[in-house]
């Protein structure tokens, strides 16, 4: 502020200077050419100095304005807010475009799949934003798209980018998008003002209800194509370990084939055909179930199959095992050895315990009550006066033949909850779920009455209670970033990749791609005083030397 | 008293008195000759020849005399008719006449051409009124009686008035200039170097061609360096062209040197002042209102050139 003030202190003595320059009063005179140049007049006391008026004198202006103009490119560095600069910009356009990769991507359309129709949407797309980004800074960054985000240099390299046997995930650009908007790192070469995802997959949920400041453009470039194939296939629960139930589950989107049961091919192991039994139509999904016979490589095809192929096959492994696994504790293991059962501690799935000798672990518990010996036949049986509705361990059970046994039980089971009791309090079945275990009074009695079935039933219903909570080995697993193609037992089974019915979906529209400020950057203002100023003081010197008398 | 709309300090009768007085004035105050006239008698000049004993001494041109021939060697005039006597008045009517504002040089140099105009006139003689500077502007010739009743219609022409920076009118007034012919020219002589080498050659060859040029300088100089005093000034001729002095004594004697030199310098170069026929009228050294009628008809009759102008006897 000092030099502000200096200034302005010059300022003043400018306007003096001036006052100071006498007064000429207008006199016409005769003889006035022969007073021309003359001597400097050095009768001071003769001369009388009135102030002149600085007003009116032409230089005046030019000096003033000179200074105010340095007063000016100091006050620049000064103002609140401005902080003596200036915005400028650069406009340009810089576009992130994402390409998906991802299976469906496969999918035929018409003529051609629907990458290459990417392709071409793309190369379309390139061709208008250059247009509109003549003369201005048009630049690219290319990433493809599936399950995780790839880079690419440049489009030829990116065109070179297959579709991959994997899904889809849309996240993925939410969170490139979020990453770019706060990204604090100085900003890439390519400075990106719009986001062009091609894919065929509609636009997500998440875009509508987007506030975001780089526009993102979707171009959803599917169209709906008839489709069908594999969607899941899976075994059910066994009961015993006999045999495994496989359930093959096929999805169809658009127009269902002419004949889908004569479409679906099985090869077992050995190579033979096996022929599923076929569950009633539901829908637009068909289920087909095998007793595969043998462990090994089940090999399933859809001929012909729909636009996308790779739902049309699939390689499963059934990991068919002979015996049940199970931790016997009782002293009688005939039941086990009759039912099939491998005796084992070693990994069991099911643990059989006598009462008293619950473990905590994870592995399902049954738990076996004293005997039904011991149990039944109590000379004063008790009526049932508690029973838990619709439970698993109650399935087909009779209760009012049930009463007629005279059981009786423990009166209580810590950790557990009562399924069945009688009027006396005595438990006769119950179930933990934490971990998972139940009680049964006692071991199956190989009997052709009341007790014989009712033993029977409530302990074939505790162990597949039990069971139940352990689903079978996967006969596959899907394919990943890890293991990215197929294989025996590796699908690319990916949840909506092959739903290939559904409309499109965009979000803007490539032509909305206009050129943007790329780049702000602050620019100091306190130079263009400068140069003004000393632009204005050689017009003031020119004019005084060159000038009319006035600007003398 | 200012210069306004009079139209003359003198009356009718007042000319009428000079011409008398004039006309009686005797041959040694003659400070000049031009061709005699003789009332009644037609003399048409037709050569010179030398003096011969016996000639009428009248007769003799003393400046055609010491011009050409050496001491006591004379040329006289030969006459065939009487010729008539032309007068050309040329007056300066340039910006620096329409000062200073009390009494304008171009206001006296008006009523001065119509005084001598007038007396001209009544000699049944010719007179030709001509703007000094102004290309543009042509002559106006008046004779006898009949000139008289125009005379005040042709004085108008001077109503208009010549630029700074015109050049001299000397094209217009060439066949106006007989040799015998009377040039008398009315300025203030600041005009510029150019216009004083133009005019002053433009009266030597007049001069050599045996015709009378008469300078009548009006000399306002005095009255407005005491009007002016010292100071600050911004000094103008016109709007045209201005310029900052600091005035003290030193800028007022630098100035009066300077005008000095330059009619000096003028009268040197046009030789006017070797035979004595410049005068300067002199404008009052106060700035105080004085009676610009008054100064006039002073200056007029105290102005022997003029007087001498109208003598009868020559």
């Amino acid at each position: 502020m000092t030099f502000v003030i200096v200034l302005l202190g010059l300022a003043g003595l400018v306007f003096v200077i001036h006052m100071a320059h006498p007064r000429y009063k207008p006199r016409r005179l005769s003889s006035a050419r022969f007073a021309r140049d003359l001597p400097k007049a050095t009768q001071s006391k003769q001369r009388r100095w009135r102030p002149g008026n600085p007003l009116r004198s032409r230089p005046l202006y030019l000096q003033l304005l000179f200074i105010v103009l340095l007063i000016g490119a100091l006050l620049a560095t000064f103002v609140a807010g401005c902080n003596g600069r200036q915005t400028a910009s650069d406009k340009g356009i810089g576009v992130w475009v994402f390409l998906d990769t991802s299976a469906s991507m496969s999918t035929q359309q018409g003529e051609v799949d629907r990458m290459s129709f990417a392709h071409q949407k793309l190369a379309e797309g390139i061709e208008q934003m250059q247009a509109v980004g003549t003369g201005l800074d048009v630049c690219f960054r290319w990433t493809t798209f599936d399950l995780a985000l790839a880079e690419w240099s440049d489009m030829d390299s990116l065109k070179a980018a297959a579709p991959r046997p994997l899904g889809t995930n849309t996240g993925l650009i939410q969170e490139a998008v979020n990453g770019l908007q706060t990204a604090v790192s100085p900003p890439a070469a390519c400075s990106i003002t719009h986001i062009l995802v091609i894919s065929d997959a509609p636009k997500p949920l998440w875009l509508d209800g987007m506030d975001a400041d780089i526009p993102i453009i979707w171009q959803d470039i599917s169209t709906p194509v008839d489709n069908w194939g594999f969607e899941d296939i899976y075994a059910r629960n066994p009961l015993t370990s006999a045999t495994n139930d496989v359930t093959v589950e096929i999805a169809i989107y658009g127009a269902p084939p002419d004949n889908l049961e004569n479409a679906l091919t099985i090869l077992s192991p050995t190579g033979e055909t096996i022929e599923p039994e076929w569950e009633a139509s539901q829908g637009s999904t068909r289920r087909a179930r095998f007793m595969p016979e043998q462990a090994g490589a089940y090999e399933l095809n859809i001929v012909p199959g729909g636009a996308y192929a790779y739902d049309d096959t699939a390689v499963i492994l059934v990991q068919k095992t002979d015996q049940m696994r199970v931790d016997w504790q009782l002293p009688d293991a005939a039941l086990p050895q009759m039912m099939g059962w491998h005796i084992t501690s070693d990994t069991p799935s099911l643990r059989v315990v006598p009462v008293g000798a619950v473990p905590e672990d994870e592995v399902p518990t049954l738990v076996v009550g004293a005997s039904y010996e011991l149990l039944a036949n109590t000379p004063t049986p008790a009526a049932i006066n508690y029973f838990v509705e619709g439970s698993l361990l109650l399935a087909d059970v009779n209760l009012d033949a049930a009463e007629t046994l005279g059981l009786s039980g423990p009166q209580t089971l810590p950790g557990f909850s009562e399924v069945l009791k009688s009027e006396n309090g005595g438990i006769w079945l119950a179930q933990r779920r934490e971990p998972l275990a139940a009680y049964i009074p006692g071991l199956p009695q190989l009997r052709d009455d009341n007790l014989g079935r009712f033993s029977m039933l409530v302990f074939l219903n505790a162990v597949r209670w039990l069971s139940q909570s352990q689903p079978p080995a996967p006969l596959y697993e899907l394919t990943s970033l890890n293991s990215p193609e197929a294989a025996p037992g590796r699908l690319p089974l990916h949840p909506g990749e092959g739903n290939t019915s559904k409309e499109p979906a965009s979000y803007l529209e490539i032509t909305d791609i206009q050129p943007t400020v790329t780049v702000t950057r602050e620019e100091p203002i306190w130079h263009y005083f400068l140069a003004t100023a000393a632009l204005l003081f050689l017009v003031e010197r020119g004019l005084a030397a060159l000038g009319k008398e006035q600007w003398h | 008293m200012s210069t306004s709309n009079q139209d003359s300090p003198f009356s009718e009768d007042e000319l009428e008195q000079y011409r008398f007085l004039a006309q009686k004035q005797s041959r040694s105050s003659l400070v000049g000759g031009h061709t005699s006239r003789r009332k009644g008698k037609s003399l048409e000049f037709r050569e010179f020849t030398p003096y011969q004993l016996g000639d009428d001494i009248r007769h003799i041109d003393w400046r055609a005399s010491a011009r050409y021939r050496g001491q006591g060697d004379w040329l006289a005039r030969r006459f065939v008719a009487e010729e008539q006597f032309k007068l050309v008045i040329s007056v300066d009517v340039r910006p620096t006449m329409m000062l200073p504002g009390v009494l304008t040089k171009w206001q006296v140099g008006v009523w001065l051409a119509k005084a001598i105009s007038w007396i001209t006139l009544k000699d049944e003689n010719e007179v030709v009124l001509h703007h000094l500077f102004g290309q543009k502007d042509k002559p106006h010739l008046l004779q006898g009686k009949r000139g008289l009743k125009r005379l005040r219609a042709s004085l108008k022409q001077f109503q208009t008035h010549a630029a700074l920076g015109e050049g001299v009118n000397l094209e217009s007034i060439q066949k106006h200039l007989p040799p015998t012919a009377v040039w008398v020219i009315i300025t203030d002589l600041y005009f510029g170097e150019t216009e004083a080498e133009q005019l002053a050659r433009a009266i030597v060859r007049a001069q050599n061609g045996l015709r009378w040029v008469i300078l009548l300088e009006l000399d306002s100089w005095p009255y407005e360096k005491a009007d002016m005093g010292t100071g600050a000034y911004q000094l103008s001729v016109s709007e045209l062209s201005k310029n900052e002095a600091d005035i003290d004594d030193t800028a007022l004697q630098t100035i009066e040197n300077r005008i000095f030199a330059h009619r000096q310098k003028f009268l040197q170069t046009s030789q006017i002042d070797l035979h004595g026929l410049s005068q300067s009228w002199v404008w009052p050294a106060h700035n105080r209102p004085f009676d610009s009628a008054a100064f006039f008809r002073e200056c007029f009759g105290k102005d022997l050139v003029l007087r001498n102008l109208f003598r009868k006897d020559l």
